[in-house]
């Protein structure tokens, strides 16, 4: 590892390194109309026979140096401007310096019949940067140019370098979800092209952003203020993926990449046959009533054998070109990548309840109450293998100048075969016995969208656009096996995390799942600009209406070892049976509510105004109205309340955005809009799962919950000095009405007693909680050198009721009693912030990159308890790539994950007293012991790639 | 500046008029909710199916062809001599009370039909092979809103089948998914009343009772419970909130214990897990658990407490647990338990008396017999406990039972002995267990003394060990 990253930086320091001084030439190349720097315009000097060539830096700066003496001939060149020849001047000696600044006239518009916008570098940092500076709303925005140069494989971890963006990770340490100015991702949606899409999740609304390859995007946006034409469900922001567009030329662009993760140079990467997996479940092939037996399910995909070399692989290719005098546009791109990645986890279980210590700490009579006890200690390796496809086209057609239509389509797709070891130790009742559960989870997920868009100008004034939009999410887990495998005893301290003969078999678990979620959709929007007392304005209007269905399959199956004690020797010569011991007598399980179907149905309106209250102030805002109707039916009992249902709402979103043009450079926006957000699937669904699959508690869906709403405000004041340059500070402040958090309750939410004893976890209503904070945005270029820096502060507060245990003295036995407590949201730091460092010598075609991430301490997992939350503490990872231009039109690139080996740490805020007896791996590891109990930590490994670029 | 701030303020003043529309954003819910049907008329011309309410009268048959429900406020009373045949796997859910008042003449039965049993020891026992634990009904469900659940004198056979993909939102109370095997009797409700007096437990696959939820008060005495647990499940299972006493009880052959207590499920409003444990005799319990060190005679865990005396414990694999996760075992080590009789054939028995498994804190009490000092070493470590050669307590003091042999006889194994059958665990006159007993403590008693709503007789601690008093006190199944 410290070999790779030294080799690393020797790399860096000969690319930054080769400046002799002598004969300078250097100025900057502007706009002539906008005084706008053209970053990249090339600059040529011709003496004689040599030629001496620069590129224009991100501040619009160029240098030439170690010219010899003599006279020069200087020619500047950037596409849509004209070619200029300027003038001639003489250097006069080796230690002359000339200073030099032009500005240069664009291109006389050829294209104007039809209307395609000369822009190549919509892709660009400096075009984004026009993008949020023009915007109506708050926005940020990350170009092609800056994801493709970054660290990032998947537009989950290009958003967390994002301003107010924090994302949580998954089991390979990659992020999968975004949380946006603290607001969890249940608070936020997904858009592409400004379309909703839906998401393969089996439980929730939000998509996985890491199922989507970074480089499929032309620019990737978080919307933070809402304007009445945008679906009204986003409380944190809208993440907008803004896909290719048809080039104007052909353009024609290839990577392919390899690299690995070094994870696996310490252990085994363990991967399964996922072939012999069958995607469907016994009763399925063989119809219903049909009682299965152990020879119906595979063995191959739990035996694992070792990853010869888990090398990753990532290509892709884009094509892009126009047809038909231009008037056919097409772009295709497609996407692959094979990933293997992982991680080591190791954590300690709280017990569903906690303890009271009556000799704290080894002190007799040191009582302490409220202390939490640990049940089992777990060491789990994940082996992930990821394969992800990603492919997609738009076809454009320019009928004629007022009449343009589209056609989008895009389908993303991501397998994952994950190898899982698990080696569970009691610390609680049995304190040591071992037991290791070897669990295969094959998974695809896919999103297929297309959409076809229509754009007419009817008159001068009078415009409409309209889509049509299908789309279909789809998640299959089919065969998730596991088995247990029980050891005698474990002693302490060693490590043990493969499987092994002569111990005794134990279960084995086999669930089929699926789900799909398919959205028909419509939009129609009318555009209208006229003059209304005096002023320009323009009117808009419009509606949406979308039809969803989803639907939910669940069937599982357990088996007993015959025989028992069976000794264990290979999963393949394992007996296994039905009704062993009672139990599954083959026909599996369908579960509580598991198997569900929602229909949900959207209308939606709005009318929006857009005009110039001044020269200075521009305004926009209007009304927008959703209303949602949700049916619902499911696989409950005919005893359970909630078994079906239809639920509707109507909300009314008014929004206002000022815009105070403060000089060409500087603008200062507020905004007040209003949003929503509707529960997830599986909040409203009464889908129960049981407590063996999660954290000790039962969890079941809650039909009567109520949605979120909630009154944004936001103020932002932007800086744009020149090129890529920009300042931003913000302020937001959310007052949110019911926020939906899983939360406890008493007795079943479906029917059956409300008792204290029997407690579930569900999803609630927290009242209302105000979220605030603000955000600083600095991007500044020095010549060749770049920084790009956020800070994002946010801070809630809501109160939650707690369990609280004591030792009650009068009565001499322990109670239970409840109190409030007050804390974050959940998934929220109080303070997060992006640092990268940027190289970039355009004349030597090289970029280099270091980004850091920060985040800082938030709350993970909310205890039932008082002051027994789980919390992670920061987290800060650093990044690290490069591009370099070898020949024209050919560059390597690499990209170094993680650099520091960062792992994750999460805590309870108690001391820890280490007077529990039997110990666990990570219980005695305390490194904060007066503070904190150290409970969980996964550690991934860096990783790195090097591939080649190609573009025409 | 100034003017822009004036407006942005007046457009929201003018947008919070539209918010005010608030009604409109309000859920309106059209949910199924459930109604229970009014009860049916009980009849034994017809199988019932459904909510029932009333009661089943004396001598009669009655059968049951899917569940049956005492919605919440109604009363199922089973008079004596009745027996209800449970088919089709169905089990009796109970929301309101539920009497089963037998008598010793004349017994109740809640049973299957057609099952022939297998009492006799038999060489090579296996569980697989025995029809008490095919679970062919599901058993008894008390809700958490259920006052009464009370059985005098009743027999529970073949309990356990698997609550089922159709069944009530009761099982998912009792923590049971739709392939869980249910337990012969569920209670959860921690102002009800579980009374189990007088009665048989006769097959289960899981527990045979468990209180859970937010538990009960209790009172099981002199019963007798066979063949309890297929490969795991212990006879009776306490979780936080169970009160209450267990005494002059006659267990053969149980999965693992007998009793096991432990503070789980804790909530305010809740009690601690207090459980009486007395006179109980327990004979060949721990050798149908799968799982190693989980107990086979008495286990306390997890903050449970109560007082465990004159218990005689006949060849059990592992003798009292108190596992070391208990903050109460300040209680327990204070005097709250003692004076049991422990009765080991082999080395790996005695060798278990203080279970050598992990976890386990029992500290040793000179009142057990025989002496824990005249086997264990002098230092002796209970916590954590260590391993000791138990020689010098193997076959010490018979109990000398009226019809068992001890040390077992006819090469039979513990576990090949599951039922009582012809065995008489009553003492005879020379036997050690006579006028042994500690009688200066009381039952918890939380259970009020009434025919019907209540215990009959509170039986107080004797003189002898285990169930059977040499005077014809305690335990009536002779």
């Amino acid at each position: 590892m410290k070999n790779i990253f030294r080799s690393f930086i020797l790399i860096t320091l000969f690319f930054v390194s080769s400046s002799i001084y002598a004969g300078t030439v250097k100025g900057k190349i502007v706009d002539k109309k906008t005084k706008e720097p053209l970053i990249g315009a090339t600059v040529e000097l011709i003496s004689g026979d040599k030629k001496y060539r620069t590129v224009v830096n991100l501040d619009g700066s160029y240098i030439l140096k170690n010219l010899p003496a003599g006279k020069y001939q200087v020619t500047i060149q950037f596409i849509g401007y004209n070619k200029s020849k300027l003038e001639s001047f003489t250097i006069a000696s080796d230690k002359d310096e000339v200073v030099k600044n032009y500005e240069l006239e664009t291109e006389s518009s050829h294209l104007q019949e039809v209307a395609v916008i000369a822009n190549s570098k919509r892709e660009s940092d400096e075009a984004v940067r026009q993008l949020e500076k023009n915007s109506e709303n708050i926005k940020n925005i990350l170009s092609q140019r800056s994801i493709e140069i970054s660290p990032d494989v998947t537009i989950a971890n290009s958003l967390q370098r994002m301003s107010g963006v924090t994302v949580q990770r998954n089991s390979s340490g990659e992020g999968r979800y975004a949380i946006i100015r603290g607001m969890d991702q249940r608070y936020n949606n997904t858009l592409i092209n400004g379309i909703k899409i839906p998401s393969p999740d089996n439980s929730q609304r939000y998509v996985p952003m890491d199922i989507f390859p970074s480089d499929m995007v032309e620019r990737l946006e978080v919307i933070k203020a809402l304007t009445p034409n945008m679906e009204g469900d986003a409380i944190g922001g809208s993440m907008n993926l803004v896909m290719k567009n048809a080039p104007n030329k052909k353009t024609f662009n290839a990577f392919f990449a390899l690299g690995e993760n070094l994870l696996f140079n310490d252990r085994n990467f363990q991967v399964f046959n996922h072939t012999v997996i069958n995607k469907k479940d016994p009763t399925e092939r063989f119809g219903n009533g049909y009682k299965a037996k152990d020879a119906d399910f595979a063995r191959d995909n739990l035996f694992y054998t070792k990853q010869i070399d888990p090398i990753n692989l990532q290509a892709g290719i884009t094509y892009g070109d126009r047809f038909l005098k231009k008037r056919l546009g097409l772009i295709v791109g497609a996407s692959f990548q094979n990933n293997y990645r992982g991680s080591n986890q190791t954590f300690v279980q709280q017990y569903a309840q906690p303890t009271y210590l009556p000799n704290a700490g080894g002190v007799s009579g040191n009582l302490y109450n409220n202390y939490p006890l640990f049940s089992d200690s777990y060491e789990r390796q994940y082996s992930n293998r990821q394969r992800r496809v990603g492919i997609n086209n738009k076809w454009d057609y320019i009928v004629n100048k007022n009449n343009k239509i589209s056609l989008y389509n895009m389908f993303v797709s991501m397998e994952e075969m994950q190898a899982r070891v698990m080696a569970d130790t009691n610390i609680s009742t049995n304190p040591n016995q071992l037991v290791i559960n070897n669990r295969s989870r094959y998974q695809i997920q896919t999103i297929y969208n297309s959409t076809l868009q229509g754009e007419h100008i009817f008159s001068n004034n009078f415009k409409l656009n309209w889509s049509g939009v299908y789309s279909i999410a789809k998640q299959d887990i089919p065969d998730l096996a596991s088995f247990d495998v029980e050891y005698a005893l474990r002693n302490p301290g060693t490590p043990a995390q493969t499987i092994a003969p002569g111990n005794v078999l134990k279960s084995m678990g086999r669930i089929w799942t699926r789900n799909t979620d398919k959205d028909i959709a419509g939009y129609l929007n009318f555009i209208w600009n006229t003059n209304l007392m005096g002023k320009d304005i323009e009117l808009s209007f419009g509606s949406l209406y979308r039809h969803k269905v989803r639907d939910n399959y669940y069937h599982g199956y357990s088996l007993s070892p015959e025989n028992s004690p069976q000794t264990f020797s290979n999963i393949n010569t394992a007996q296994y049976a039905f009704k062993v011991t009672g139990g599954d007598d083959g026909s599996g399980e369908y579960g509580t509510g598991r198997n569900y179907n929602i229909k949900e149905d959207v209308a939606a309106g709005y009318g929006q105004f857009k005009f110039k209250i001044n020269q200075r102030i521009e305004a926009l805002g209007g009304v927008r109205v959703e209303n949602t109707v949700q049916n619902f039916t499911t696989n409950l009992p005919i005893t359970s309340n909630g078994r079906y249902g239809k639920i509707s709402y109507t909300d009314v979103l008014p929004s206002l955005h000022l815009k105070y043009l403060i000089s060409a450079k500087q603008n200062l926006r507020l905004s007040y809009f209003n949003s929503m957000v509707r529960p997830g699937y599986v909040d409203i669904v009464p889908y129960l799962i049981p407590a063996n699959e999660q954290d000790f508690y039962d969890q079941q869906g809650n039909p009567y919950l109520k949605h979120t709403t909630a009154e944004n405000f936001d103020i932002r004041y932007e800086l744009f000095p020149n090129g890529a340059d920009q300042i931003l500070f913000g302020g937001f402040f959310k007052n949110i009405h019911n926020p939906i958090e899983i939360g406890f309750t008493r007795g079943l939410k479906t029917g059956g007693g409300v008792s204290p004893g029997s407690q579930y976890l569900t999803p609630l209503n927290f009242g209302d909680v105000v979220n605030y904070g603000f955000e600083a945005v600095i991007t500044k270029y020095f010549g060749k050198f770049g920084i790009n820096a956020n800070y994002t502060f946010t801070n809630s507060e809501m109160t939650t009721q707690k369990n609280y245990f004591y030792y009650d003295a009068p009565t001499g036995q322990s109670k239970v009693t409840t109190v409030d407590q007050k804390r974050p949201m959940q998934g929220q730091s109080k303070h997060i912030a992006n640092v990268s460092l940027l190289y970039k010598d355009g004349k030597h075609g090289l970029d280099i990159q270091l980004a850091y991430v920060y985040n800082g301490e938030k709350l993970a997992f909310v205890s039932n308890y008082a002051n027994l939350d789980t919390w992670q503490s920061p987290y800060s990872q650093l990044d690290f790539s490069f591009e370099k231009k070898i020949v024209k039109k050919v560059s390597i690139y690499g990209k170094v994950n993680n650099l520091t080996n960062t792992t994750t740490r999460f805590f309870i805020k108690q001391p820890f007293f280490s007077n529990t007896i039997y110990t666990s791996r990570i219980i005695g590891l305390q490194d904060d012991p007066s503070n904190s109990i150290f409970v969980q930590s996964d550690y991934f490994g860096a990783s790195y790639l090097v591939g080649f670029r190609y573009k025409l | 500046m100034k003017n822009l701030l004036q407006l942005f303020l007046f457009s929201i003043v003018i947008l919070a008029m539209f918010s005010s529309c608030k009604k409109l954003a309000e859920e309106k819910q059209e949910l199924y909710a459930y109604v229970p049907p009014p009860p049916k008329p009980i009849s034994d011309a017809s199988p019932l199916c459904g909510s029932i309410s009333g009661t089943m009268l004396a001598g009669k048959t009655y059968t049951v062809s899917c569940d049956i429900y005492v919605n919440k406020g109604d009363s199922l009373v089973v008079e004596p001599g009745v027996r209800v045949n449970f088919l089709n796997s169905s089990g009796l859910i109970v929301q309101g009370n539920l009497f089963c008042l037998g008598t010793r003449e004349n017994p109740i039965f809640l049973s299957v039909p057609n099952q022939i049993k297998t009492d006799n020891p038999q060489i090579g026992f296996s569980a697989s092979k025995d029809s008490a634990f095919n679970g062919i009904w599901k058993g008894v469900v008390g809700d958490t809103s259920c006052k009464y659940l009370v059985f005098k004198w009743t027999h529970l056979e073949y309990c356990g089948a698997l609550a089922g993909a159709n069944g009530s939102n009761s099982y998912a109370i009792a923590g049971l998914k739709t392939t869980d095997n249910s337990y012969a009797i569920f209670a959860s409700n921690a102002n009800g009343y579980l009374v189990f007096e007088d009665s048989w437990i006769y097959g289960s696959v899981d527990d045979a009772i468990r209180v859970g939820g937010n538990g009960s008060k209790f009172a099981i005495l002199r019963s007798t419970f066979e063949k309890c647990g297929k490969a795991g499940g212990d006879v009776l299972n306490i979780k936080a909130g169970g009160v209450g006493d267990m005494a002059y009880n006659l267990f053969v052959g149980n999965a693992t214990n007998a009793l096991k207590a432990a503070n789980s499920g804790a909530g305010p409003g809740i009690e601690n897990c207090n459980a009486n444990v007395y006179n109980n005799t327990l004979i060949n319990g721990g050798y149908r658990q799968t799982k190693s060190g989980r107990g086979g005679s008495i286990n306390y865990e997890n903050g449970a407490r109560g007082q465990i005396f004159n218990n005689l414990i006949v060849n059990c694999k592992y003798g009292l647990r108190l596992s070391s996760n208990v903050p109460d075992t300040a209680f327990m080590y204070n005097g709250n338990y003692g004076y049991n009789y422990y009765w080991a054939d082999s080395l790996s028995v005695a060798n278990q008396i203080f279970p050598f498994t992990p976890g386990a804190v029992t500290k040793p009490v000179s009142t057990d017999f025989p002496n824990p000092s005249s086997y264990l070493p002098d230092n002796y470590k209970y916590v954590p406990n260590a391993g000791y050669d138990g020689t010098k307590a193997v076959q010490v003091g018979n109990p000398l039972f009226l019809n068992y042999n001890l040390p077992v006889v006819g090469g039979y194994f513990f576990s090949d002995i599951t039922a009582v059958g012809n065995f008489k665990f009553s003492l005879q006159p020379t036997s050690p267990c006579i006028g042994k007993g500690y009688t200066n403590f009381s039952p918890l008693k939380t259970v009020p003394i009434d025919i019907k709503y209540g215990v009959t007789e509170y039986s107080l601690p004797g003189r002898d060990m285990g169930c059977y008093q040499f005077n014809g006190y305690g335990n009536q199944h002779f």
